[in-house]
């Protein structure tokens, strides 16, 4: 129920975009499913409405609409933000770090990382609802991956705080339109790319244009994010603030398992039908990414002591804690 | 008044043009060191965005003032001064309508960009404002070159003069 | 608002706007505000705004001004005159020889440039005189090469098939070479026309009179093949695809920049001429796309766009019935619009029911493509009918209607081809794509 006293009968309705594109299986399975899955839990007093990348807003305008109030939400990738919000790279998680969703969802909800990833988001007008696990990030790429040295010279597509570990590891990397990814990989504009997980990848029909695909992936999972203007999140009964945070935690179990079975058959395709290869990178080389990643960590923490500070002390413990370094 | 803003907006949009030399020069310059080198640049995506961004928006003037701006001439007789002058009038009176709301808009927009400190979310990082200023002013500056003709259109549909008889030339 | 009324009112609102000579761009824009502050007041420009910008910042726009910018450059430099005078040297002794050269000349620059206005308005410009002097039918001449004209947009480089993979998300390298294929068709069409409309009637386009000498037939090559095989190698070699579309364009207009250069045309005033037009034609191109890109944005929020989906699905046609429907739709705007304006105002509702009927994406998009190509020729509103207009003054404009309409049905034809044997589209991209 609304936290003022209003008509029964009144629905409040949240419109919500989404950067996932139309007409593939987790645009209905995930993004319209968590809306439908609000909507009934609230009996219909709380109805969201999904819209397509782009129809209201450009996804990179989705965090300023929600603020201002074009959109009341999105359901989007947190490494937009990163030049406005750089906490929000935390969220969307640093490559090699974490290992599953167990451990993701320890380090934001119980020590405490989200606390401080909606302070940042609060400062922009923006409640910050929390992650959705999204499955690995694996890289396709035309030569193996065994050790440290392979990494040298690789021209891999790559965003954000990904590219700046990746460079540390001595790649080059380079921005491509999404829609030219496939064609760039095919005629040497870059030799790798990732594009989520494995299923991601080969929904991109990487592997037409790579023969390999380095494991283990360079960090499992890699979050989404739910956020909602802050005015329309207040407006919420501590009722359906519940159901709505307890939509996105479920969300995060739906769609890790629905993109491990997608992954799984992938990897069957990849190996057995398409001629590839799984590389493995040495245990080195994932040590030595995590060195770089909490180096890049650690220069985001500089640049932004009071968010980006306080989340990177909390991920070295949790990397002490894990045993990780 | 007329004469000025149309004057300030030619020149403007003669500077602008030449912006589509060094954004094909960068754009060069990452193909090359690329091929050559193995090593891309991290900021020729972003300024390529950066310049052409601010290149399309700051040349609506100019090219209004060129009638650039197409039209379907079915009604637009020039035997009718009067009649041709009141199209006129209402084709500057809905681009005034657009871009009004636009330049409206924009500084809001603006301003936004300016206090979330937005920037690239590839690893260049750079302040987006500036691609955000450059399309405020040109939005505002094709509002006031339409206000400019449409004071013009009025002063022909009220008071047509024989060399009139077509829209106004390029400036 | 209902979606029906939504529908009706904006796009209403639009046509009689541009019937009475407001410019597309602003019309479009325009709707998109006055419908904006209807449904939601002031505070719902965001979108508008936010739909402007994402225009401005797509990297792919940027091959648009380069492409317009290597046509510009081209017409303005002696190469393209001296290429056409090659193809009059050696297009032979025959009768509507000139003119078949006239038409390859068309289809050689098309592949060199992004737009149907650099094609059309430099062959006519340097084709006219020539095929008057001759004592060409000028009907058949002008028919002709707006038809070739139309070349300019489906022959790789292209700016209309850009949008549409911008729109679509389409590979653009893969519509470029869907693109070849299917204007290449159209070039032969329009060769066959030529030929057998010569022999019919030898008076409309009569051979060269005089023999021309091998020497000179020879010499002709020499001062175009160099600047014309850097541009077309350099152009071929990135179309298949050693880079991305903007790079190639910029690759390409920086190579035609060099080709210009070696023959001592680049002076100060050339290069300013040539940025200069090619700012009015940039602007006209990104203002409709930031005007077209606000309406369907206002459209789509409001429900438009999903209302038109499901109309679409709800009309229970039989898929291929519903196909051609909507190719039938885009030939009528086709008289009416801007291509530009029409890929982004119907693409986004055609594209998704497309692909969930099962046909294959990139054929549905060429065929739609030469569609937007006869929108070109088909009145009232065809470009290449008002830039021959303006080089033959002469010609009404209903003699240039006229002309045009035995081409209109060509090219409906090769579409109707294209469009019953999609292994010509589907096979022959795998075919080039795979080589
Ligand atoms: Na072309
Ligand atoms: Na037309």
């Amino acid at each position: 129920a609304p936290a003022t006293i209003a008509a029964a009968s009144s629905a409040t309705t949240w419109r919500m975009q989404t950067h996932f594109p139309t007409g593939t299986w987790y645009y209905d399975a995930i993004f319209q499913d968590f809306a439908r899955r609000v909507t009934t839990a609230t009996n219909g007093e709380l109805v969201i409405e999904t819209h397509a990348p782009g129809s209201i807003v450009s996804t990179g305008d989705s965090l300023m609409a929600a603020a201002q109030g074009a959109l009341d939400g999105a359901f989007t990738f947190p490494a937009y933000w990163v030049g406005q919000i750089p906490a929000a790279g935390h969220l969307n998680g640093n490559l090699a770090t974490f290992s599953n969703n167990t451990e993701m969802e320890y380090f934001m909800y119980e020590m405490g990382a989200l606390d401080i990833i909606r302070e940042a988001y609060a400062e922009r007008g923006i409640h910050q609802v929390g992650p959705v696990a999204g499955g690995g990030v694996t890289l396709f790429g035309k030569r193996p991956i065994h050790t440290a040295a392979d990494f040298q010279g690789y021209k891999i597509r790559t965003t954000g705080t990904a590219a700046r570990v990746l460079e540390k590891m001595g790649a080059a990397p380079v921005s491509v339109a999404g829609g030219e990814l496939y064609q760039a990989l095919q005629t040497g504009i870059v030799d790798a790319a990732h594009w989520g997980s494995v299923s991601g990848g080969m929904s991109m029909n990487f592997q037409e244009v790579t023969k390999y695909i380095v494991q283990p992936d360079l960090v499992s999972p890699t979050n989404l994010e739910v956020f909602v203007n802050a005015g329309k999140w207040s407006q919420l009964g501590e009722d359906h603030k519940q159901v709505v945070n307890d939509a996105v935690r479920a969300t995060t179990g739906i769609y890790t398992a629905r993109i491990m079975q997608a992954d799984l058959n992938g990897i069957d395709t990849f190996v057995n039908k398409s001629g590839g290869e799984i590389s493995m990178m040495e245990a080195s080389v994932l040590e030595e990414m995590r060195m770089k990643s909490l180096e890049v960590v650690d220069e985001i923490s500089a640049q932004d002591p009071k968010y980006s500070g306080r989340i990177g002390e909390l991920l070295h413990e949790f990397m002490r804690q894990t045993g990780k370094v | 008044m007329v004469r000025l803003i149309t004057y300030l907006n030619s020149l403007l949009g003669k500077a602008i043009s030449f912006a589509i030399l060094i954004g094909m020069i960068i754009i060069v310059y990452e193909v090359i060191m690329r091929y050559a080198f193995n090593a891309p640049t991290v900021w020729v995506q972003g300024y390529t965005q950066r310049i052409f961004g601010a290149y399309f928006v700051l040349l609506g003037a100019y090219t209004l003032i060129h009638r650039g701006h197409v039209r379907v001439d079915l009604l637009l007789n020039d035997r009718y001064p009067r009649w041709r002058a009141f199209l006129d009038v209402v084709n500057y009176l809905v681009l005034l309508l657009w871009t009004g709301a636009l330049s409206y808009q924009a500084w809001s927009y603006l301003e936004m960009s300016w206090l979330f400190n937005e920037r690239d979310d590839s690893a260049l990082g750079h302040p987006i404002w500036p691609v955000k200023l450059a399309l405020f002013i040109g939005v505002v500056l094709i509002a006031l070159q339409g206000l400019a003709e449409l004071v013009d259109a009025i002063r022909r549909m009220v008071r047509p003069t024989p060399d009139d008889s077509k829209e106004g030339s390029p400036a | 608002m209902t979606p029906e009324l939504l529908t009706l009112g904006m796009f209403g609102s639009l046509v009689l706007l541009i019937v009475f000579g407001v410019s597309l761009s602003f019309a479009l824009g325009g709707v998109a505000v006055a419908f904006t502050l209807i449904l939601s007041g002031s505070n719902g420009l965001f979108p508008m705004v936010s739909a402007v910008f994402g225009t401005m910042w797509s990297v792919l726009l940027a091959a648009v001004p380069l492409f317009i910018f290597i046509g510009v450059t081209l017409s303005k430099s002696r190469i393209s005159r001296d290429l056409y005078q090659a193809f009059y040297l050696w297009s032979g002794r025959v009768n509507g020889g000139l003119l078949l050269g006239t038409a390859g000349f068309a289809a050689v620059l098309s592949a060199m440039t992004g737009s149907c206005a650099a094609s059309t308005l430099t062959t006519g410009k340097i084709g006219m005189p020539a095929m008057e002097r001759l004592g060409y039918d000028r009907g058949f001449a002008l028919g002709t090469i707006a038809a070739a004209g139309t070349l300019g947009i489906i022959i790789p480089p292209s700016i209309t098939l850009i949008v549409i993979g911008m729109t679509t998300g389409l590979s653009i390298g893969r519509l470029f070479m869907g693109g070849l294929i299917a204007g290449l068709l159209m070039l032969v069409a329009i060769l066959a026309y030529v030929v057998v409309y010569a022999w019919q009637f030898p008076g409309a386009a009569p051979a060269i009179g005089h023999r021309v000498s091998v020497a000179e037939k020879l010499r002709s090559l020499r001062s175009v093949l160099a600047p014309v095989t850097i541009i077309v190698v350099v152009l071929a070699s990135i179309f298949m695809g050693l880079a991305t579309p903007t790079e190639a364009a910029a690759v390409g207009a920086f190579t035609v920049l060099l080709a210009v250069a070696m023959q001592g045309e680049v002076t100060l005033r050339f290069l300013r001429e040539v940025c200069f037009e090619t700012a009015v034609t940039t602007g006209m191109v990104i203002w409709i796309v930031f005007g077209a890109t606000a309406f369907v944005s206002v459209y789509s929020a409001a429900g438009g766009i999903s209302f038109m989906q499901s109309f679409l699905t709800d009309l229970e046609l039989s898929p291929w019935m519903l196909v051609i429907l909507m190719q039938l739709v885009v030939l009528i705007l086709g008289m009416f619009l801007d291509p530009l304006g029409i890929i982004l105002l119907v693409l986004p509702m055609y594209y998704p029911v497309v692909v969930q009927l099962g046909f294959d994406p990139l054929w549905f998009c060429i065929i739609f493509q030469v569609n937007l190509c006869i929108g070109y020729i088909t009145p009232p509103f065809g470009y290449n009918i008002f830039y021959l207009k303006t080089i033959s003054p002469e010609a009404t404009i209903l003699q240039l209607y006229r002309s045009v309409m035995p081409y209109v049905a060509l090219l409906l034809l090769c579409g109707a081809i294209l469009m019953a044997f999609p292994a010509i589209l589907v096979e022959g991209t795998a075919w080039l794509t795979a080589g």
